[in-house]
């Protein structure tokens, strides 16, 4: 009898203890809320991120369910202060951290966020911790000055960083004899050539394109702080920065630049250079380039155009700036908050993003669904790219998250349908996209990294630039418009810029930057 | 009645004139609706008038329409427009009355706190918390309702057209016995029909063009009003030239998405426009 | 003025003591009312501390650090402060001489037609502008100043050059001004047609009579008619001089012709975008213009009351 109790106890004991791990099996999903933002390609087919494909599949994979939230379209700024404010947050919050007043380690320090240190380690994130491993120069980019990890980072790991340059018309460069432009003088020559023969603006380019690095780099400066040698510099107060003025002043006393440069429309543009009217510019492959060469051929016109490299001056042998973008984007990036009671199982799930399997999903969706495997590659179904209803952009936003910031990396296949590869026979896209990148990594030395100042030290910068920033647009086009004389003015625009803070500004970004040197 | 020529030749110019500002005020909206149905190629390129649409495609007001949500915005904001022009009506008049009353001793008093409003506000974050956490009126229509039920700006236009009233108007009433509520009722409201249009009528656009306070207090997605909507189809994501098809497209929306938006409302202004005809006031006194 | 110019009779409470005995129902009706202004308008004013703190989203205006002042020298001492200042009354002060009278001569021009369908039509597409958003009326604006634009070659007559005119400092205020009638004009007219419908036709019978013709029947009977309106709203305009709306601007200014049309608002709009909220700074920034305000309120109001005997108090 006592050894059938003792068998039967034992046995009730046994399944008792097994229990909870049955009942584990079939568990509940572990309740995730989660906040991010909601774009207008996205708002066309879904109304929450549970409707869409990638993430659909990621509850499946980590047994979670995820409430998401997501403020108005366009109101992510204003909610998320609101949010912050109300002092209720969801698990995980997608926002732009880096630009948090004082930098992502005072979102920590202010009980927002949580240091993901502890988590940072090859048995729970081992995809993001080697990845970062491997490639110091992006690890230096997402962790903060004193080493913290705080987020989930969106890298971008394709060739294509720059996504915008300048476009010359191939006809008028033939005709003006110039093979290839690589120098100012070569635009120089092209210009006046396109000039000599009736052509009206023939460098069409905006001011927003002229004040800024690309242009101020072709003459081995940026346009107001960039890294040379190691410490942070003011391009005004560098020596090549009156060549790179004077130059324009030129090229607008002479006619060449479009009068008009300051109030530029990229659709003025884009008819400029369908009429005929443009042989050099700036812009955006596709809704520049592209655009211009679609409408011109609706129109039964000739049009060639072709993106050159970024030239440089005779001061210089290489342009120091292109207009890439760093690898590490900082436009919105998920971050766990103080309120989630589970971070261990949401590090795992989002470290996922960061290994094959789950690059596959977040970029291409399914297999055999929404991309096919075509000579190992991924290349997207007829479902993203041929719906009757919506554009592939569209579908990629309301079924993957490719097109967007988003944990995990952006792959080369988005850009190359962004540039629209597939619909370019003669391959201008693909060879224009290919001479954008040339000087990328040389750019990537001088570019200005993404510094996280103190939160004192960011209002004191903003008191600074925002005046600064006025007062030297306007100076300079005061100058190229030849309202001022370069010579004689630039003396008094430099003084009053060091007036105006300058050199205290120049001092904040060179500390912030010595911490992140260290990094 | 004898027409001297002076009257007919000041007639005529200014059968002119209007017809000069009403074609500079026609302008816009016919660019509006070409520009909604223009091809989105040539439109963004387009220098000079637009007199016909530059190509022809319907594909903006199929990405409107092809949206659900889009129905259950108007219907939103219907009841948005009834309710708050309803409750803004009630409560502006009420307040025009008594701030249009001569002998009221807190007249002055009532002016300065109407006034003060005009121009200090608590600022977004700490209304938003009080809202929220003491009101509890957060993702709620009461927060998109109440907060602005008296616009002090109208309500001072409204207090002047009372104030144009004829006292000896009044005056019989209060003889006869009346409370200064029939006063209002009987009297003050009667009479000012113009105004109340008037009032209606900006008061009801102003509902029907506002999201800002949709876009911070409301949560529920069914809950939007039809202009949130309508806004989320243009705030594309700095694609920085990404797209091609959808920043074209982004072109036409702009247009499509005001026809949508306005169409409903041109209908209404030829209802309100019957209580501007003259002498109104002339019944009232002989009736 | 016809303030309540009360009989010497007994204390202030006993007045108002009586007051309330004879006029109970305005008291009553003036609880809901003040109310509303309490709850809405006053509790919500707490708010304001922000601008005289380094008020930080985190801790709230309870935690924040009170900083006094500091946020208005800061504005008053801002490199571009007198430059923003003078553009932005500078464009508020023509836009009250130019844009304010528009309306009203509208409402008088379509008080003097006498074809009812006619009069409608035209009032109807008047107000038309005011439906479209600011973004879509900027681009128009582009397009009818630019090379070639209709209003460019319209304004080459007058010896205006046929170029981009958005680009020279010296035509943004016509520009803007110009165009803000057009927008806002039919709009605005609506509350003086209004205020004319309420005219009696017998005065304009009176009128004839005397032997008035339509000019001096407008200027005797159309304007006294709407004289208050007129006050009123001349005197709400001038206690908004110190604020000129951002959006409008910011479409069509540009480098060059910052020094005319940078206002205060843009400036606001520009150090939001750093992406750090300065709220203390911003809403110290917006009670200086909301002071700048009552007092030109509280003047106009006053020289109001003297000159024409109407004013809100």
């Amino acid at each position: 009898m006592t050894k059938r109790y003792v068998a039967l106890i034992l046995a009730l004991v046994l399944s008792l203890t097994l229990l909870p791990a049955a009942v584990a099996e079939a568990a509940e999903p572990e309740k995730i809320s989660y906040w991010a933002d909601m774009n207008a390609n996205m708002a066309q087919t879904i109304s929450n991120l549970d409707e869409n494909l990638t993430w659909q599949k990621m509850q499946e994979i980590f047994n979670v369910d995820i409430a998401f939230d997501h403020p108005a379209v366009g109101a992510a700024a204003e909610t998320f202060n609101l949010m912050i404010a109300g002092r209720e947050f969801p698990d995980v919050i997608e926002y732009a951290w880096n630009s948090y007043n004082g930098g992502p380690e005072k979102a920590i320090s202010d009980e927002i966020i949580i240091d993901l240190t502890p988590y940072f380690t090859p048995e729970i994130m081992p995809n993001l911790y080697a990845y970062l491993q491997e490639n110091p120069n992006i690890r230096k980019q997402v962790l903060t000055d004193s080493g913290v990890l705080y987020c989930f980072p969106c890298i971008n790991i394709s060739p294509y960083k720059s996504t915008s340059g300048y476009i010359a018309n191939t006809d008028m460069m033939a005709a003006a004899g110039v093979e290839e432009i690589l120098t100012i003088a070569d635009v120089d020559k092209l210009a006046r050539y396109a000039q000599s023969q009736g052509v009206e603006t023939p460098i069409n380019i905006s001011s927003g394109n002229i004040l800024k690095d690309t242009a101020a780099g072709a003459f081995g400066v940026g346009y107001s702080w960039y890294i040379d040698d190691g410490e942070v510099k003011f391009g005004p107060f560098e020596e090549n920065y009156k060549a790179y003025i004077k130059q324009y002043a030129q090229w607008y006393q002479d006619g060449l630049l479009n009068p008009d440069f300051v109030a530029l429309t990229n659709g003025q543009i884009i008819s400029s250079l369908v009429e005929g009217n443009t042989a050099f510019t700036f812009g955006y492959m596709a809704s520049c380039m592209n655009t211009a060469r679609t409408t011109a051929k609706s129109q039964g016109k000739t049009l060639n155009l072709l993106g050159v490299q970024y030239p440089h001056s005779e001061l210089v042998e290489k342009p120091i700036f292109t207009g890439r973008g760093w690898d590490f984007s900082t436009t919105t990036n998920a971050a766990i908050t103080v309120a989630c009671k589970n971070p261990e199982l949401v590090c795992r799930m989002m470290d996922y993003f960061y290994g094959e399997e789950g690059n596959l999903l977040k970029n291409f969706g399914v297999e055999g669904y929404t991309y096919n495997m075509v000579d190992g590659k991924p290349v997207y179904s007829d479902v993203i790219m041929n719906d009757p209803d919506h554009s592939w952009r569209v579908k990629m936003a309301g079924m993957l998250r490719c097109d967007v910031a988003f944990p995990g990396f952006i792959v080369e296949q988005f850009h190359e349908i962004s540039f629209g590869f597939a619909d370019d026979a003669e391959g201008i896209s693909a060879q224009t996209a290919a001479t954008w990148q040339l000087y990328n990594d040389y750019c990537a030395n001088y570019k200005f990294p993404q510094l996280t100042p103190t939160e004192d030290e960011s209002d004191a910068l903003a008191d600074i630039t925002v005046s600064l920033n006025t007062f030297m647009k306007e100076s300079i086009v005061a100058m190229i418009m030849g309202l001022e004389d370069v010579d004689t003015f630039y003396d008094t625009f430099v003084e009053e810029c060091k007036n105006m803070g300058a050199e205290e500004a120049l001092e904040i970004y060179n500390a912030a930057y010595q911490r992140y040197l260290s990094r | 009645m004898k027409i001297t020529r002076g009257d007919r030749a000041f007639g005529i110019i200014n059968g002119l004139f209007l017809i000069l500002i009403a074609a500079a005020c026609l302008y816009p909206i016919i660019h509006v609706i070409n520009g909604s149905f223009s091809d989105p190629l040539l439109l963004q390129s387009h220098t000079g008038l637009l007199l016909t649409p530059d190509g022809f495609t319907t594909k903006a007001y199929e990405v409107v329409f092809k949206r659900g949500d889009i129905y259950t915005g108007y219907c939103n904001t219907i009841f948005l427009v009834l309710c708050g022009t309803a409750i803004n009506l009630v409560m502006t008049s009420c307040g025009a009355f008594l701030l249009s009353r001569q002998k009221f001793i807190p007249k002055n008093f009532l002016m300065l706190m109407v006034v003060i409003t005009m121009y200090f506000s608590g600022g977004l974050i700490p209304t938003f918390l009080l809202y929220k956490n003491t009101y509890h009126i957060y993702n709620s229509y009461l927060a998109l309702l109440l907060p602005g039920a008296i616009s002090s700006w109208n309500l001072i236009v409204m207090r002047t057209s009372f104030q144009g009233i004829p006292r000896e108007l009044e005056e019989s009433a209060y003889i006869d016995g009346a409370n200064d509520f029939v006063v209002l009722i009987r009297v003050i409201l009667p009479l000012s029909t113009a105004t109340i249009a008037v009032m209606a009528l900006f008061y009801g656009v102003s509902h029907w063009n506002s999201w800002f306070a949709a876009m911070i207090y409301l949560k529920d997605r069914s809950k939007y009003p039809l202009q949130l909507f309508l806004r989320e189809m243009l705030v594309l994501q700095d694609g920085a030239g990404v797209t091609t098809e959808e920043e074209m497209l982004a072109e036409n929306l702009k247009y499509a998405t005001i026809v949508v938006a306005t169409v409903p409302i041109l209908f209404i202004y030829p209802f309100i426009q019957r209580y501007f005809v003259k002498g109104v006031m002339v019944g009232a006194l002989k009736g | 003025m016809i303030n309540a110019n009360v009989k010497k009779g007994g204390s202030f409470l006993q007045r108002l003591r009586k007051e309330m005995r004879t006029h109970p129902t305005l008291y009553l009706l003036m609880i809901p009312f003040v109310l509303y202004y309490i709850l809405f308008d006053y509790v919500p004013m707490y708010g304001v501390a922000i601008a005289f703190q380094d008020y930080n989203v985190v801790k709230g205006i309870g935690g924040s650090d009170w900083v006094g002042i500091h946020h208005f020298e800061k504005f008053l001492n801002s490199y571009y402060f007198d430059r923003l200042v003078g553009n932005t009354l500078a464009i508020s002060l023509l836009s009250l001489i130019f844009s304010f009278p528009m309306p009203i001569l509208l409402a008088l021009s379509l008080n003097e037609v006498r074809s009812n369908s006619f009069r409608r039509t035209i009032q109807t597409l008047s107000y038309l502008p005011h439906f479209i958003s600011t973004v879509v009326v900027c681009g128009i604006i582009r397009i009818f100043f630019d090379k070639d634009g209709i209003m460019t070659q319209v304004l080459t007559l007058f010896g205006i050059p046929n170029r981009n005119l958005l680009v020279y400092p010296q035509y943004f205020r016509g520009i803007y001004i110009g165009t803000g009638i057009w927008q806002s004009m039919g709009w605005s007219s609506i509350i003086y047609i209004a205020a004319l419908s309420g005219v009696s036709p017998e005065l304009y019978e009176a009128a004839t009579i005397d032997g008035a013709g339509r000019f001096q029947k407008m200027w005797h009977v159309s304007i006294p008619a709407i004289l208050p309106t007129i006050v009123t709203m001349f005197i709400l305009n001038c206690g908004r001089l110190m604020s000129v709306g951002y959006e409008k601007i910011m479409l069509l200014y540009n480098e060059n012709t910052y020094k005319t049309a940078d206002v205060i608002s843009t400036y606001v709009y520009r150090y939001g975008l750093g992406g750090s909220f300065e709220y203390s700074y911003t809403t110290a920034i917006s009670i200086f213009t909301s002071i700048v305000n009552v007092v030109l309120l509280t003047c106009s109001n006053f020289l109001s009351n003297k000159l024409s005997g109407y004013g809100l108090w």
